[in-house]
Order: structure tokens, then C-alpha cells, then sequence
């Protein structure tokens, strides 16, 4: 059973879970798809409660959310690759940046939980920072005339909704935390929501690789000083796409303890 | 017939004969090769044989002229009572502390550590009479934890001193004191310290099971048993506190932590102990609250600074010249030029200078060290830049980095290697390689325990009353609660 | 055991990647405006940089490098072609347009999306020009956020929008800044 107290941690790396998908977009949404990421979540939950009685609909749900994990922690993977190398290090190879990417996240997916959820806790508390101190620098750069255009053209693609799915499942081997889950993922949409706003207003165009929240960044400043904020983006995007990496990792790690072990509330304590 | 041992518990199976010429050529014969053991026969009475055994230099010579020569010198024996060691013992000798023992691993650790065996003809029991008279240093301020305000006491290397200055602050019978012996040559006492109503017994039990599993030749000091005991014995991190300071093995007792005094050093080792507890300045609690907050803020932002900033100086002007302001940018790139080294060597080599002068101040003599301090800071480094080797920023950057490395004295260690990584990894992998390395550190910090309890406990629960004494000191009136390892939490009222 | 593997590797790993991105930034040209004059067939690229490679002296020197080709594409990789020194455009405050419009740009990579773009009757003669602080393209910079504070000539605002560029040209030793009524892209 989970301990109360990390009921913050949860909100956190829901939070951080659903800022996994600042850093790109691909196709087309519109706000259909937002609600949808709300609700994927609740319908997993009662899927969980009911198969805990059914057992047909607990395997159905268990294969469902492990391809939605492997969908996640590959998609997160490649979004986060393919920014790293075509605005940070553009010279490295791909291949060296993702084995060790992928290092981490098998590193911190095998270790302990309670390890995850404070760390995400903490960076929650410095991205939450690092986004607003941006937002409020930004709002000189607004202009409202792109607001009728471009607001509704949220291009959020399938990799922001479907994944989110696998988050409850991440929680449900410790307790299913519905309430901190939740209102981590709403909250993590608000922020995410806050970068649209402010990338769409700022460069006036749809939110994808070409002009996304880093770009809308890189254009602002503070004074003479602070010029180029585009480190704290890089800094945001990492965290974010990690965190969501280790959780698609970590419910892929569990569901495949299941498969030998055939208890999937059977874990080590925190 | 010489005897060759490497302990006392290699004489637990062997007892006196009762007969006082074979006794003390025993012992005569285990400290054959010992030039400093002094034995004195002494009649009592009318002719009741017996023998002192001491080591000269450990004893104090007056004392055991009074209490124990003068006495027994001295000395009517009555004609109708049997006179053995307890008569002896109760009516004869003036000494305070006299014991009684038949084990010849207890007569020979008395003798070991200046107390005065006396052997008496036709008794299997000996008499260890204290007459301990060897040297300390005296009560001095610790000179790695000064304070401007509050008790300048420090330990010094005698355990039994060290135990008289932690029981003046707490003057309690709750104060449990368990004694333990470690090392098979040095046989060093080593004093678990608690108090019985606040620790986690089971945090007792785990320690005690772990310094009975300790085989080591000999302790000389508490390092010794920190390498032996601490979980994660690899991490850079210290997972048990150290401190020379009777106030804060006090404070720390009365949070429920548990203390292990060990002769012959004045370290007295403290646990379990927290992450937050690297930041916490002795005198954070016997000055205002307020400036107590602010250094201790000052402190992790130093800690941050003093590992980032030359990695992250390193990253920008290597691979991100689009984060550097303009003017900055042509500054740095203008003071580079005829730089022989790149950047990162250059860095590197600073890093390295620095330490070494550190290193330098700690080893030399004082009156040499101010002197080379402003030799080897200041000319060195301007007639480097001067003469090209180094460049100004980088300079500047590494020896901002080096100032505040100062504000975390207790993670000097992990401070010293973090950056070096910190360092390569930026030269490698730009900004990236600093995201990758500060979030596996931090990652690592989160997953630490120390003996059971949570390295970062303070992050398991964050609300106002476990993060009170973290990044800031909260008023005393705040202070309502123990940390949350202790069983008993309330420090007020309860 | 195994974790005493676990940081060798990662050292291994990272040591893989072979600084492939690590530059030394007084070993390139600090460039800050870039000039593209587009006449019939042929396409010059003028570039101002600054560079650290006075020894004697310790100081940058701006330099003005030029180069064609039959569109930007050739032109900039035969001036990369030519230098010594690799180009960074990191410090790329301006680029002056001299009868082309913007579309030629996305060839060049690198190009930041607060770029100020300018156009101009004579990218040669604002080159050769004397400048006022000794930087042609801050000189630019500064001059349109002294006559006009909302500056709608960043590269990210003119992009697939219409905008109107303001044109800044060299006249009888001073640099004159106008802005154009018609449209332009």
C-alpha cells in the first residue's frame, strides 16, 4: 500500500507524465483529443477495479496498457532524440546520445520507486518555476492578433493521449491513487496548455518542431544579460521526456514481472 | 618460554594459580618484550605477599602512591579474618574505583590501560585499582568547526573525557552508554551512545550486529569503523555524520540519533544521518533564526554553484555560444587567444591547482601558510593569465567555484569528484552531459538510506515541519517535532 | 559488484560520442550579419565576422568575407570552402536582403529564429562601409530599436506572413534606415 504521504509525488510526476509531450507534436488535434487524454486515464482505472474481478478483462487491460507503454517510452524516446539532435548537439552521434538516453531510463526504471517519485517531486518544483518565470518574461512578446488563428491548433498528437493511459497502471501496484493522478495530469495539461499559448502568441505559427516552445523561448529576453533562455527549455524538455520514459519503462518492467511471477501486486516495499 | 599473541582474548582461557611467584611470572612472561611494564612487591601485614603490575607512563604515579603503595604499606591486618582481594579491596586500599576479577584478558586490558593490577599470594582473583594518569590533550576548540557564537568545547582523545562532556549535557539517566571492543590488536573502546526513550532500537540493534561483524587489526580512529559499518560503502556521499563537538552530539542525541565514541580519537561519529545535514552549520542554532536561514540558503545555493559552474562555463563556450550574451562572448573569445590548452584541460588543470594549494594550506606550517596563500592565489595565477597559460573567465569561474566548494565543508569529497565529472561530461556532451550527470546524482541521493532511514527524508514528506530545519532554520518555536525516523517525534509538551 | 561496472560503462559510453559538437569558440569566425545579393545568375554572400586570431595584439578583428555561387547554397559552401576557420552564427545578429526575399534562408541551418532581417539596395556597400561601433549588424540592430521599439523584422515574425522590411542603406558615409510602404515578404 502506498504511503499518504506521497500523494504530492504522484500529483508530480503526473504532472511531469503529461509535460512528457512539450517538446513536439506531429499531426493535427483538436479539443477532442485533450479530453480524451483526461478521460484514457479514468477508463483505465475502472478497467483495473473491474478486472480485478474478470480476469479476461484484466489480461485484456494488462496487454492493452504494456503497447501503450512500449508506444510511450519508444515515441518519447525518439521525439526527445530527434530535438536533441537536430537543435542541441547536432554533430553527436545519434547512436552514442540514445544508448545512453536509453541507459538512464532502464537504470532508473530497474531502481526504486520511491527514488522517482521524489525525484520528480523536485523537479516538478523547478520546472513549475523555470515555465511561469518564462511565461511572465514572455508576455511583452505576446500578440493577440494570432489568437483567432492558431489557438485551437493544438497539433497534439496521439503520443500525448494514448501513453497517458499507462500512468494509473504505473500507480496501481501500490494503490490506485485516482484523485493526486488525476489532478497531476490536469495540471500537467494546464502547463503544457501555458507553452502552446505562449509559443503560438509569440511566433505566431502552429506549435510543432519548427517553431515550438524552445524556439518561442530562444526569442525572448531579459535586459541584456539573459538573452537566450534556450538552456532552461533543454532543461525542461529532458526532464520531462525522462520522467515519462521511466514510468512507460517501469509499467513494462512490472507487467513483465507478472508474466513470470503471476502476481502483479507482489513487489518489493518502496 | 616467550608467548606470542596478538590480543588479550588469547589469554581467555588462562587463570591464575593462586600461587603468587607462578602469577607473576606469567605475567612477566606475556610482556616480555615490553620495556615499560613495572612490577612492586608488597608486604601486607606481616607478611601477606603481593605484587602491583603496572605500566609506567600510563599511571599516575601520586595517586598510586596514596591510594593504593601508602595503603597497603600501611596496613593492619586482623589476626581472625581471612584477608583476600574483597577484604582488601573494601577496607584497605583508598582508591575510588576498584574491581574485582578472576578473567586474565580483564587484568591485562587493566594494565593496558593504566590501571594497577595487584595480585595477592593465594588468591585466584586479581584487583584492577584505577590510576589512569596518562596524558590528554585538553579541551580545545575543533579547529575544522569553529563558531563566532556558542560552546568553543571540543573532544579530545580520551573516550571516558569525551563521555564526561556528553553527560554534562544531558544530565539524564536516559543516557544509555554500551561498551563495545573492536580491533583484535588494539582492543579499542568504542562507546555506543543513545538515549534509551528517543532511539529506534532496531537502528541499535542493526549498528551493534554491525561492529560485532567488524575484523579489523586495530581501530585508530573513527574512519576506521565508518568504512565498516556505513551503507553504499562506495558513495561519495557520507551516510554517517562525524563531528568533534560535545553540544552536537548532544543536539543529535536529543533528535534520536545514536553516537559512537571511540577511544583514541576526538571524532565522535553520529547516525543515522541525513543529506539536509551537510548544509547544517553548528551555530545555525545559537544565532537568529533569520541569519541562521539565510547562510543555510547561502549554503545549498554554494553547493549547486560549486559544482555546476565550471562544468556548465566549460559547456558554454565549448558547444552552446548562442547562450552567452554577445559582448560576454567576444570577451571570452578575445581573452582566449594564445591559450595553448583547450578549454577543457585549461579547466580541468584549475581544478586541480586549486586543490592542491588547499591541500598545501592544510600540510604547511601556519606562520608559512598565509604567505603561500597569497604567493600561490594571487601571483601564480596573475602571472598565468599574464603569461597566456590560463585565461581570465575560466579563472575566475573555477576560483568562484573553489570559494563556494568552502561553504560545504562536509562534502568536500563528493564536491571534489562531482565536478570533475560534471566537467568531463559538459566537455563531451555540452549542457546534455550536465542534465544527464546532475539528474543520475540526484536520482542517486533520493535512493541513499543510512542505516534504514531515507538519506533525504525531508523529500518523503514535504510539508513545513520535516522541512523546517532544511533549506532554512525555522524559530525555536517552530520547532515542535523530532525528525521523523524518532519514535518519540515530539520535542515539546510530550 | 556489478553496480563498480556500471559507472566505467557509463564513462565509456559518454567518451563514445567523441566531442563531435565540442568547438573552441576563439578557433572560428563569431559571425554577425550575413549580406545576400542576388544579381541575374549569380548569388554573392557577404559575411562579417569577428575574429580572435591576432596573438600579437589580443584583440578581434572583424573581418568581411565574401563569396559566390549560382544560389546562397553554393555560394556559402564555397565560402566555407574557403575559410580556415569554420563560420559560427550563434552571434548572428542581422542579414541584409539585396534583391531576393527570404525564402533562400532556410538553407542556411543555423539561422536563429530572432534574426533581424533588413533589406538593402547594396549589400556590398553596407559592408564596406565604416560602421559606428565597429559591427555592421549590431549597428543595424541598434538603429532599428532607436527609431522604431516594436520591431516586426525578426526572422520568426516575416516568416509565411506578410511584412513589411524595413531597408537600411550606406549614403554618403552614414547609414541611413528607411522603412518601404509597399508590401514585402
Amino acid at each position: 500500500m502506498i504511503n499518504k504521504n506521497y500523494t504530492l509525488h504522484i500529483f508530480a510526476t503526473g504532472a511531469l507524465f503529461t509535460l512528457g509531450n512539450a517538446i513536439m507534436v506531429s499531426s493535427q488535434f483538436g479539443v477532442v483529443n485533450v479530453v480524451l487524454s483526461i478521460v484514457m486515464p479514468i477508463l483505465t482505472i475502472l478497467l483495473l477495479k473491474v478486472g480485478k474481478k474478470n480476469k479476461a478483462i484484466l489480461t485484456a487491460t494488462v496487454v492493452l496498457v504494456f503497447l501503450l507503454a512500449v508506444y510511450g517510452v519508444i515515441t518519447t524516446g525518439m521525439d526527445y532524440l530527434r530535438f536533441l539532435t537536430t537543435q542541441q548537439m547536432p554533430k553527436t552521434n545519434i547512436i552514442v546520445l540514445s544508448a545512453i538516453f536509453a541507459a538512464i531510463v532502464i537504470a532508473c526504471a530497474a531502481g526504486k520507486t520511491h527514488a522517482l517519485y521524489k525525484y520528480s517531486l523536485f523537479i516538478f518544483a523547478i520546472l513549475v518555476v523555470i515555465i511561469l518565470l518564462l511565461f511572465v518574461g514572455g508576455i511583452k512578446n505576446l500578440e493577440f492578433k494570432y489568437f483567432g488563428t492558431n489557438i485551437f491548433e493544438f497539433s497534439f498528437s496521439a503520443k500525448l493521449v494514448l501513453p497517458l493511459a499507462v500512468l494509473p497502471f504505473f500507480y496501481a501496484k501500490d494503490n490506485i491513487s485516482v484523485k493526486p493522478t488525476l489532478c497531476g495530469v490536469l495540471f500537467g495539461a494546464l502547463l503544457l496548455f501555458t507553452m502552446v499559448v505562449q509559443s503560438n502568441l509569440t511566433l505566431g505559427t502552429r506549435f510543432d518542431i519548427s517553431y515550438s516552445y524552445y524556439h518561442s523561448v530562444g526569442v525572448i529576453s531579459f535586459g541584456s544579460l539573459f538573452t537566450r533562455q534556450d538552456g532552461l527549455v533543454w532543461f525542461v524538455f529532458f526532464a520531462t521526456a525522462l520522467v515519462r520514459s521511466i514510468v512507460c519503462a517501469k509499467v513494462i518492467f512490472n507487467i513483465v514481472r507478472f508474466f513470470f511471477s503471476g502476481n502483479i501486486y507482489k513487489q518489493k516495499p518502496l | 618460554m616467550i608467548v606470542l599473541s596478538c590480543g588479550v582474548n588469547d589469554y581467555k582461557n588462562v587463570t591464575l594459580s593462586g600461587k603468587i611467584d607462578k602469577d607473576i611470572a606469567l605475567f612477566k612472561n606475556i610482556f616480555s618484550r615490553d620495556a615499560v611494564l613495572r612490577t612492586r612487591e608488597i608486604l601486607i601485614g606481616e607478611g601477606l605477599r603481593c605484587y602491583m603490575i603496572f605500566m609506567d607512563g600510563m599511571v599516575n604515579s601520586a595517586q598510586q602512591g596514596e591510594t593504593v603503595v601508602e595503603a597497603l604499606v600501611e596496613a593492619n591486618l586482623p589476626n581472625d579474618c581471612e584477608v583476600n582481594c574483597k577484604y582488601i579491596a573494601q577496607n584497605i586500599l583508598f582508591a575510588n574505583e576498584v574491581t574485582e576479577t578472576s578473567k586474565l584478558p580483564d587484568m591485562l586490558r587493566a594494565i593496558l590501560y593504566g590501571d594497577t593490577l595487584l595480585i595477592v599470594d593465594k588468591n585466584k582473583t586479581a584487583l584492577t585499582i584505577n590510576t589512569k594518569g596518562w596524558r590528554t590533550r585538553g579541551i580545545s576548540e575543533p579547529d575544522s568547526e569553529r563558531v563566532l557564537q556558542g560552546p568553543r568545547e571540543g573532544f579530545d582523545e580520551a573516550a571516558m573525557f569525551n563521555l564526561a562532556m556528553i553527560r554534562r549535557k544531558l544530565l539524564t539517566p536516559d543516557l544509555c552508554i554500551e561498551l563495545m571492543r573492536i580491533g583484535r590488536r588494539s582492543d579499542t573502546l568504542v562507546f555506543v551512545c543513545y538515549l534509551g526513550s528517543l532511539a529506534n532500537q532496531n537502528t541499535v540493534k542493526e549498528l551493534k550486529k554491525r561492529l560485532e561483524k567488524i575484523n579489523i587489526d586495530g581501530i585508530l580512529d573513527s574512519n576506521y569503523i565508518t568504512e565498516n559499518i556505513r551503507d553504499n560503502k562506495y558513495s561519495l556521499l557520507k551516510t554517517m555524520g562525524s563531528t568533534e563537538r560535545p553540544d552536537i552530539v548532544a543536539a543529535r542525541l536529543l533528535e534520536g540519533r545514536i553516537a559512537l565514541v571511540v577511544d583514541g580519537t576526538p571524532v565522535v561519529l553520529t547516525l543515522p544521518y541525513l543529506f539536509s545535514e551537510n548544509f547544517q552549520s553548528d551555530e545555525d542554532y545559537y544565532i537568529n533564526f533569520t541569519l541562521a536561514s539565510f547562510t543555510r540558503a547561502l549554503r545549498w545555493i554554494c553547493f549547486f554553484i560549486t559544482v555546476s559552474v565550471p562544468g556548465v562555463f566549460v559547456a558554454l563556450v565549448t558547444h552552446h555560444f548562442d547562450l552567452l550574451p554577445t559582448h560576454f562572448a567576444l570577451t571570452v573569445a578575445k581573452l582566449r587567444v594564445g591559450v595553448p590548452i583547450s578549454s577543457v584541460i585549461e579547466c580541468l588543470s584549475l581544478v586541480l591547482a586549486f586543490e592542491i594549494l588547499k591541500e598545501a594550506g592544510l600540510r604547511m606550517q601556519q606562520n608559512l601558510g598565509h604567505a603561500l596563500g597569497v604567493v600561490g592565489g594571487l601571483v601564480v595565477g596573475q602571472a598565468a593569465v599574464e603569461a597566456g597559460i590560463i585565461s581570465a573567465p575560466m579563472l575566475i569561474a573555477v576560483a568562484f567555484s573553489a570559494i563556494a566548494g568552502l561553504m560545504v565543508p562536509r562534502l568536500m569529497s563528493a564536491v571534489f569528484y562531482l565536478r570533475i565529472f560534471i566537467i568531463v561530461a559538459c566537455a563531451f556532451l555540452g549542457l546534455w552531459g550536465f542534465f544527464v550527470l546532475s539528474s543520475l546524482f540526484v536520482i542517486r541521493v533520493f535512493s541513499l538510506k543510512s542505516f534504514g532511514v531515507d538519506y533525504t527524508e525531508s523529500f518523503a514528506r514535504p510539508k513545513f515541519q520535516t522541512l523546517k530545519d532544511t533549506f532554512f532554520r525555522a524559530p525555536w518555536k517552530f520547532m515542535k517535532t523530532r525528525p521523523m525516523f524518532n519514535k518519540n517525534r515530539f520535542r515539546k509538551g510530550k | 559488484m556489478k553496480k563498480l561496472f556500471v559507472l566505467p560503462l557509463i564513462c565509456f559510453v559518454i567518451l563514445l560520442c567523441g566531442c563531435a559538437d565540442y568547438r573552441e569558440i576563439d578557433k572560428g569566425y563569431l559571425v554577425t550579419s550575413i549580406g545576400i545579393s542576388n544579381q541575374e545568375n549569380t548569388t554573392s554572400i557577404f559575411v562579417e565576422a569577428l575574429s580572435s586570431s591576432d596573438v600579437i595584439s589580443k584583440e578581434i578583428t572583424r573581418v568581411v568575407l565574401t563569396e559566390t555561387g549560382k544560389n546562397l547554397k553554393e555560394a556559402y559552401k564555397n565560402l566555407q570552402a574557403s575559410l580556415v576557420k569554420p563560420l559560427y552564427l550563434e552571434q548572428l545578429g542581422a542579414v541584409f536582403l539585396e534583391n531576393t526575399d527570404i525564402t533562400p534562408l532556410s538553407e542556411i541551418k543555423q539561422l536563429k529564429l530572432d534574426v533581424y532581417v533588413v533589406k538593402t539596395n547594396s549589400a556590398k556597400a553596407l559592408f564596406e562601409g565604416e560602421t559606428i561601433s565597429g559591427v555592421l549588424g549590431y549597428d543595424v540592430i541598434s538603429l532599428i530599436k532607436t527609431q522604431q521599439k516594436n520591431t516586426q523584422n525578426q526572422l520568426y515574425k516575416i516568416q509565411n506572413k506578410n511584412q513589411t522590411l524595413p531597408t537600411v542603406d550606406f549614403l554618403n558615409g552614414k547609414m541611413v534606415l528607411s522603412w518601404a510602404k509597399e508590401n514585402d515578404k
